[in-house]
């Protein structure tokens, strides 16, 4: 399938045309209580060809070539028919390939290393001791090969491996804990080494167990927070990566994933203290949410979403870049040919300060240290959150002491922002799947940062 | 073409075999602000591929179709190299007792952007949303079947705002073009905001709660998965152990039923779907099963069957005694139309929280006293079912986005003492 000769054949007919063919190769074992329970394959090759005339935007996919010609015609007509005064900025063009580089690569990697490996970790996790009567285990691997062109100019190809894992846990003791986690990795498989997979799992169900059974119950009222890199993480991509999509500030989410508090002239308006940084960064190597071009080609680069502690760049497409009048920041994201790109986060963190753990601690005279989450959410506005402890301590004097069961912190942006005094340096990131748009699109991503800490936060 | 390829698989040394060809043609159109953003089509085929060779498993989707012949080699290669599935007992041999559901061809020929102009006609402030037709057509075979399916569906969900932070949702979702209505979801939805004015910040308490068809959708949606057997076993389920137990009252009834928004007349293993009271009369029956997680549980699959483990298709809820005015009637406590963002902290437990959205309302003696905003209900499933006080006669379907993802009939319900949070600073 040449998507050169399918530009050809489209962009006479309309002001601007581009096209995407993906061809992906997907591997996936689930492990449900040390048992295998499915293989599977996934292999898939497609296109998809999105047109814009006369501010009208049509949007076509198949996967069997011989479509092609007929959904050329459906786009080109769906386009003429909308007329809506929409347009793409103006970017500048490349010609470019770009590829993810493996040390231990996927398609060197047997199927019975790979049910081996999880075998090995559920033993070790049984191996603890606890109690753990349900566990799943979920392993991906993906090869995508991708290429791009539009009749701007611009023609990309990129070769993209991909491993994503996750695990859930369920711990009885004197109380039932679940525990859940996701990593992901551009590169082969050198990422389990590289999350250090065998100790975060053993740690998660040692964990529970203390909260399971010496857990106290969650103190209630005004005291200090210190958040760990993973809760750091949730917060930024929740209530900072979501609120500055272009697309949402302009509604185009509206029926779906929500709107934001946050209004186009609110660049520079106050949202947390001097000590909050956090970055948006798809270039970030090797990392879930990589890409060095987004997909309309526009080069990706690293953008400030909240400068100490103000609003200060949204994340944008070529359309929400045209409508605002500006350029493109590279953000345009899809999760597969088939689907649409539009403002999406990659790898969003909280930028680290100075701080050593033990220096966030030791001045903390009562607080929470919520080490990790469960239960998550925030409105479709992205105000009012929450977030609930799954590992969680008391802190007094300056000391960890014990483990709590389900701290809930249910507080605005502004009132979780302000309250940050300090960032550590130990940032670290989590893998998750982010859902927007519709059909809806999981992207793979990364957020994180250090632990922060913030003071004098109310908990219910 | 499935049976050809059934028949190499078994040349191949397949014990076992399932060959599902899907082809779909799916048109949506998205607005926004009062216009239309993207009109999209996809013409899509996919081949999903079961392998057994003894009890070593291997689930396959296609949808690159160069080399078949190589791809199903590498199938049963891959499937000797796996290890073997302790949880996989066969699949199903009997069951194939199809009964027909008629869809709606009209649906293909839809125009889904007039659909949008018309809505938008009818109101006034800013709406957004979509139109989707689905038109899919599926065959089976194994060594033990062979069926046929075709069906068709078309949504419209739509969002109007009045003004920043005033919002009502409404959806109109059919599989005949007759009961497809969008005018009228946009004229509701329209009537929810006008009615949803000055909205102040709720107060967190306990309250009676009457929550809305679109909103009980989404609770039952994340209900659902509770009831696979995989998910009992995987520690996903709050209806771990609690067959034959009282979950509701006694005029609450729920099933999943292969007729519906999304029908189908057979599941992954080709075995006629049917219906399936869940919970019957408040007492928990069964879960939902696949011919493997059946034999497990020592019963017979529900036809339940998805790829790798049983799915629901579309539930329902019986009727209940109230019509919609009498459930309103002196009614004191808050009505919830729409919500998003459910998440459990425990699935065993069933505690979690969702987020209420769109026009939400409290009541004082049966008329509204306030519009309320930035409120969570927090609570738990198990306590949610257990306290419903009342349902009403009429009874919508509903299906949006990821938060209704499952469509479904449901009635207004009405729950006491529902535990509403909301942010403390």
């Amino acid at each position: 399938m040449d998507i050169e000769d399918v530009l050809k054949k489209v962009e006479e007919e309309v002001d601007y045309a581009e096209v995407r063919y993906e061809k992906t190769l997907i591997n996936n074992l689930v492990m449900k209580n040390g048992n295998i329970d499915a293989v599977n394959v996934e292999k898939d090759k497609g296109i998809s060809i999105r047109v814009l005339y006369d501010g009208g935007i049509g949007f076509v996919s198949t996967n069997d070539p011989k479509d092609i010609n007929d959904l050329i015609k459906r786009a080109v007509k769906m386009a003429k028919n909308n007329k809506s005064k929409l347009g793409l900025s103006e970017e500048k063009t490349y010609k470019d390939r770009w590829e993810v580089k493996q040390k231990k690569k996927i398609e060197e990697t047997d199927l019975e290393w790979k049910i081996e490996y999880l075998q090995d970790l559920d033993r070790k996790i049984m191996e603890t001791n606890v109690n753990i009567p349900a566990r799943i285990f979920e392993l991906d691997d993906k090869l995508i090969e991708k290429e791009y062109v539009n009749s701007d100019g611009t023609k990309i190809s990129a070769y993209h491996p991909k491993i994503g894992f996750f695990y859930f846990v369920t711990v009885v003791g004197k109380t039932v804990e679940q525990g859940y986690k996701q990593f992901g990795y551009s590169g082969g498989y050198e990422a389990f080494e590289f999350w250090d997979l065998e100790n975060i799992a053993v740690e998660e169900v040692k964990g529970l167990n203390r909260v399971a059974n010496e857990g106290k119950e969650a103190p209630k009222g005004k005291m200090d927070l210190l958040c760990g890199p993973e809760v750091t993480g949730i917060a930024v991509h929740e209530s900072c990566g979501h609120p500055t999509e272009a697309d949402r500030i302009m509604g185009r989410e509206s029926s779906q994933a929500g709107e934001s508090f946050i209004k186009e002239a609110m660049i520079g308006e106050m949202i947390g203290s001097e000590y909050v940084n956090i970055a948006e960064d798809p270039t970030i190597e090797h990392s879930y949410g990589y890409y060095k071009y987004d997909e309309e080609g526009v080069k990706a680069r690293i953008k400030y979403l909240y400068k100490e502690g103000k609003i200060n760049e949204f994340l944008h497409s070529r359309e929400t870049a045209y409508k605002m009048g500006i350029q493109s920041n590279g953000a345009a994201r899809a999760s597969s040919y088939d689907r649409e790109p539009i403002p999406r986060m990659a790898n969003t963190f909280f930028v680290p300060g100075d701080y050593t753990l033990d220096e966030l601690i030791e001045d903390i005279k009562f607080g929470i240290y919520m080490k990790s989450f469960t239960e998550w959410n925030i409105d479709d506005k992205r105000y009012n959150q929450r977030y609930i402890g799954r590992e969680s301590y008391i802190i007094e004097n300056g000391e960890i002491k014990d483990p709590v069961k389900r701290p809930v912190l249910e507080i605005t942006t502004p009132g979780f922002y302000k309250a940050v005094d300090a960032a550590g340096k130990d940032l670290e990131f989590t893998a998750g799947t982010c859902g927007k748009s519709d059909p809806m699109q999981g992207l793979d991503v990364w957020m994180g940062g250090p632990s922060i800490r913030l003071r004098n936060v109310i908990f219910r | 073409m499935e049976k050809e390829i059934l028949n190499k698989l078994l040349k191949l040394g397949a014990d076992d075999a399932i060959v599902k060809i899907t082809e779909a043609d799916i048109e949506q159109v998205r607005f926004s602000r009062n216009r239309i953003d993207i009109a999209k089509n996809w013409l899509e085929r996919s081949i999903d591929i079961f392998v057994a060779i003894g009890k070593r498993t291997i689930f396959t989707t296609i949808r690159d179709f160069e080399d078949i012949d190589r791809s199903l080699k590498n199938i049963i290669d891959f499937a000797k190299r796996g290890s073997e599935n302790q949880s996989y007992y066969g699949i199903a041999k009997e069951g194939f007792n199809y009964r027909d559901i008629e869809f709606d061809k009209k649906i293909m020929d839809a125009d889904c952007k007039e659909y949008v102009h018309e809505a938008l006609n009818e109101i006034e402030g800013t709406a957004a949303g979509i139109v989707l037709k689905n038109h899919i057509k599926t065959k089976i075979a194994t060594p033990y079947t062979h069926a046929e399916d075709e069906h068709t569906n078309i949504e419209f969900s739509i969002r109007v705002f009045l003004e920043k932070e005033v919002s009502g949702h409404r959806v109109s979702v059919a599989d005949n073009i007759k009961e497809f209505d969008p005018v009228k979801a946009a004229i509701d939805a329209y009537e929810l905001a006008k009615q949803y004015r000055n909205p102040r910040i709720g107060k967190i308490g306990k309250y009676d709660v009457i929550f809305d068809p679109l909103f009980f959708g989404s609770i039952v949606n994340y209900t659902m998965g509770s009831a696979s057997a995989f998910n009992v076993d995987a520690g996903f389920s709050f209806f771990k152990d609690k067959i034959g137990e009282k979950v509701a009252p006694e005029f609450f009834t729920m099933m999943d039923t292969g007729k519906g928004l999304y029908s189908r007349r057979f599941d992954d293993e080709g075995v006629a779907t049917g219906e399936n009271r869940i919970i019957e009369n408040g007492i928990y029956k069964t879960y939902l099963h696949n011919t493997s997680t059946a034999a497990k549980y020592k019963t017979k699959t529900t036809g339940n069957a998805g790829l790798v483990a049983p799915e629901s298709w579309n539930f329902e809820i019986l009727p209940g005694d109230y019509s919609r005015e009498e459930l309103f009637e002196d009614f004191t406590g808050i009505y919830l139309t729409n919500t998003w963002y459910t998440r459990f902290q425990n699935r065993m437990t069933g505690d979690f929280s969702t987020i209420p959205r769109d026009a939400i309302f409290y009541y004082e003696n049966g008329e509204i006293k306030e519009s309320w905003k930035d409120i969570r209900v927090s609570d738990n499933m198990l306590r949610i079912y257990r306290n419903i006080a009342a349902l009403s006669k009429e009874r919508q379907m509903v299906k949006w986005w990821y938060e209704v993802e499952e469509p479904g009939v449901v009635p207004f319900v009405l729950v006491k003492d529902v535990n509403i949070t909301r942010s403390t600073q």
